[in-house]
């Protein structure tokens, strides 16, 4: 009997939103005990920022460039392989429970898999899917192609229309209607009760899994809820645990409007174009939502939603860990929570994601605690890793060489495991190609306590532009040193070490399927 | 307006072809997904697998061009499209198809153009193995 795995993700959850990251809003006891008794990550990146490549990247380990899925849309090969793959053919039991997204949502010729067993309100097709023999499978509403909405529908139909319409029917783009108290984009009250809520779904579904297996069982279970990703629409009922008008604004949201349109001006022109309302780059933010109306209160209101939900789903992974404990399995159970990426959530007066490589999207909380009966200590590791390491170390974990086709590595359980590890870098990409033609391209390396973004020829940019934080100086990254002669050499350096680690597309490049 | 194309060649001649796609109640043999068609007149119906009927206007069915045009009218939520699909002959035995979509909302692209290749993929293996 080897040791189980719980893999725990959220989606586009900042690294700043924990108590063990130095959040100071929402209460996350559980995660914070797993830190306290595990390996805390100050410095994991994701790949890529958006959903679709950053969750084929966690399931495959792989860059973007290997895997292929470069946007939202895109589905992760048929043929990829995966850790879940790797570790069924190992004897584990597999299951993913929550939100999957290796294959597009908005899917009306139901060409999905994913899409397909949602629809039908199936846990498996003919075989294992990308290598899970179970999926339930949830997302940011009470509607889709998905079990979660199959299960309100029939046990509950009176709360189909609770939630915020995630994406507006009408035009099939992010809804940028207000709500709530403020008017902010999507932001709605939701009439729903929180047991019936898709957080507490994911939690009393992975619960029921677990409880169908057997006591000798290895397991790897991908428990992954959809929030706290936006529409900002937690119960009504748990609203009431952060009241909005009593949060500070984020540091990163600056003090005034003028403040802003003189930071965004010293960074590549896409991030004021897109505030002014005169871009849209890509299809992950409301399209008819001009940034620069976004008030003080709005962010405020925004934060503190994203604070109740974030407990919400300390308080289910809570209940999951009790589960594990009742069946026994307690010491042998290795826990991993992280993210796909992060929200900007205020910062520089923006919200939701897009091509901007700053800490709001790139740095994300990161916790290990592995198995008690492994005896490994507590730690907290600075040094830069990505979620691209996490495969390989869900193979470490359960004894299996990691593939040679998995381009990360176990993650380390220590600092000085991490040097030894010559944990330096960390590479992430953005590409999107808008059905209107507009292309974007960043290439960005952390490495040493700076971050540099290169960009790539695209229709915003000449393949000039780029941006360059100093972390230690400036940990808001308000300040873009890319044209500051002084740092010329520096940069200069960054850049050829990007340049360096840089692997080849795999070819054909593909098309998107839709737009996420 | 969001426009995209796909094109595949076939083996085949334009004339064969053209006798399938130029068919608007054959489209279930070749265009996956697809599992009922009805046709009345200029209107047709489409029931997909997941079991949304498409209701489509066709506009254009030129023998002489092989050209095959339709616009989608409900229910997804279209303001503007239209299917264009061109059979052109190359040579004798093998033609070249060419399926184009012009559609707002722009988000419906990449959903109709990825269906559209599948489509096209299909359609080449189904003539080809005739």
């Amino acid at each position: 009997m080897g040791r189980k795995i719980l893999f725990v993700t959220t989606d586009q959850q900042r690294y700043d939103s924990l108590g063990c990251t130095g959040g100071r809003i929402a209460r996350t006891p559980v995660i914070d005990d797993l830190a306290a008794n595990g390996v805390c990550f100050d410095r994991a990146h994701p790949e890529n920022v958006v959903c679709m490549p950053s969750r084929a990247t966690m399931v495959t380990g792989q860059h973007v460039r290997t895997h292929g899925v470069w946007m939202n849309g895109v589905p992760l090969p048929l043929d990829a392989p995966t850790v879940a793959g790797v570790l069924h053919d190992a004897g584990y039991r597999t299951a993913l429970v929550g939100k999957a997204h290796f294959e597009p949502f908005l899917d009306p010729f139901l060409r999905f898999e994913e899409n397909r067993l949602g629809a039908h309100d199936q846990t498996s097709g003919a075989g294992p899917h990308r290598g899970f023999d179970h999926f339930e499978l949830a997302a940011h509403g009470g509607v889709g192609l998905n079990h979660y909405a199959r299960w309100l529908t029939r046990e509950h139909p009176e709360h189909l229309s609770s939630y915020y319409p995630a994406i507006d029917i009408g035009t099939l783009e992010v809804n940028s209607a207000g709500g709530g108290d403020t008017g902010a984009p999507q932001v709605a009250n939701n009439p729903i009760p929180a047991d019936w809520y898709h957080t507490d779904w994911v939690a009393d579904r992975t619960i029921a899994w677990l409880e169908g297996l057997a006591t000798d069982d290895d397991w790897f279970c991908w428990m992954s809820f959809p929030d706290p990703h936006h529409p900002w629409d937690p119960p009504a009922s748990e609203v009431g645990r952060v009241a909005w008008r009593d949060l500070d604004l984020p540091p990163g949201f600056g003090t005034s409007v003028d403040e802003r349109a003189a930071i965004l001006d010293t960074k590549p022109r896409h991030w004021r174009q897109w505030w002014d309302g005169e871009l849209v780059s890509n299809y992950e933010a409301p399209a008819r939502w001009v940034p620069a109306t976004l008030t003080d209160d709005q962010v405020r209101e925004v934060n503190a939603r994203t604070h109740v939900e974030n407990e919400l789903v300390d308080a289910a992974l809570g209940r999951v860990l009790a589960a594990i404990a009742a069946r026994g399995w307690a010491d042998d159970t290795d826990v991993v929570f992280t993210t796909d990426h992060g929200e900007l959530q205020g910062d520089f007066g923006f919200l939701f994601k897009g091509p901007y490589h700053v800490d709001a999207l790139m740095r994300l909380p990161l916790v290990w605690r592995p198995a008690p009966s492994t005896g490994i200590g507590a730690a907290r590791v600075e040094a830069p890793v990505g979620l691209i390491d996490l495969a390989p170390t869900f193979c470490a974990i359960a004894g299996i060489p990691v593939p040679e086709w998995m381009e990360g590595g176990p993650l380390p359980i220590s600092p000085a495991e991490a040097a030894a590890q010559k944990r330096e870098r960390v590479f992430t990409e953005w590409d999107s190609r808008h059905p209107t033609g507009v292309e974007v391209h960043l290439r960005t390396l952390h490495r040493d306590g700076f971050t540099v973004t290169v960009y790539e020829p695209g229709t915003v940019h000449d393949g000039t532009e780029g941006e360059l934080y100093d972390h230690a100086e400036d940990p808001l990254q308000l300040v873009n040193f890319w044209d500051d002669p002084v740092r010329r050499a520096l940069r200069d350096d960054l850049v050829d070490d990007l340049r360096a680690i840089q692997a080849e597309w795999r070819t054909p490049v593909r098309s998107p399927q839709a737009p996420v | 307006m969001a426009t995209m194309r796909q094109s595949v060649f076939v083996e085949r001649s334009a004339d064969a072809v053209w006798a399938l796609v130029g068919d608007p109640a054959s489209v279930t043999a070749w265009f996956p997904q697809m599992v009922a068609v009805q046709v009345e007149g200029n209107q047709r119906s489409i029931t997909l697998a997941s079991g949304m009927t498409l209701l489509e206007e066709i506009v254009t069915r030129r023998d002489d061009l092989r050209r095959f045009q339709y616009r989608l009218t409900g229910p997804l939520p279209v303001e503007s499209h239209l299917g264009t699909i061109d059979v052109i002959p190359d040579g004798q035995a093998r033609c070249v198809v060419v399926y184009s979509t012009d559609v707002i909302p722009h988000a419906l692209a990449y959903v109709l153009d990825g269906a559209v290749g599948d489509a096209l993929a299909n359609l080449k293996a189904f003539m080809e193995a005739g």
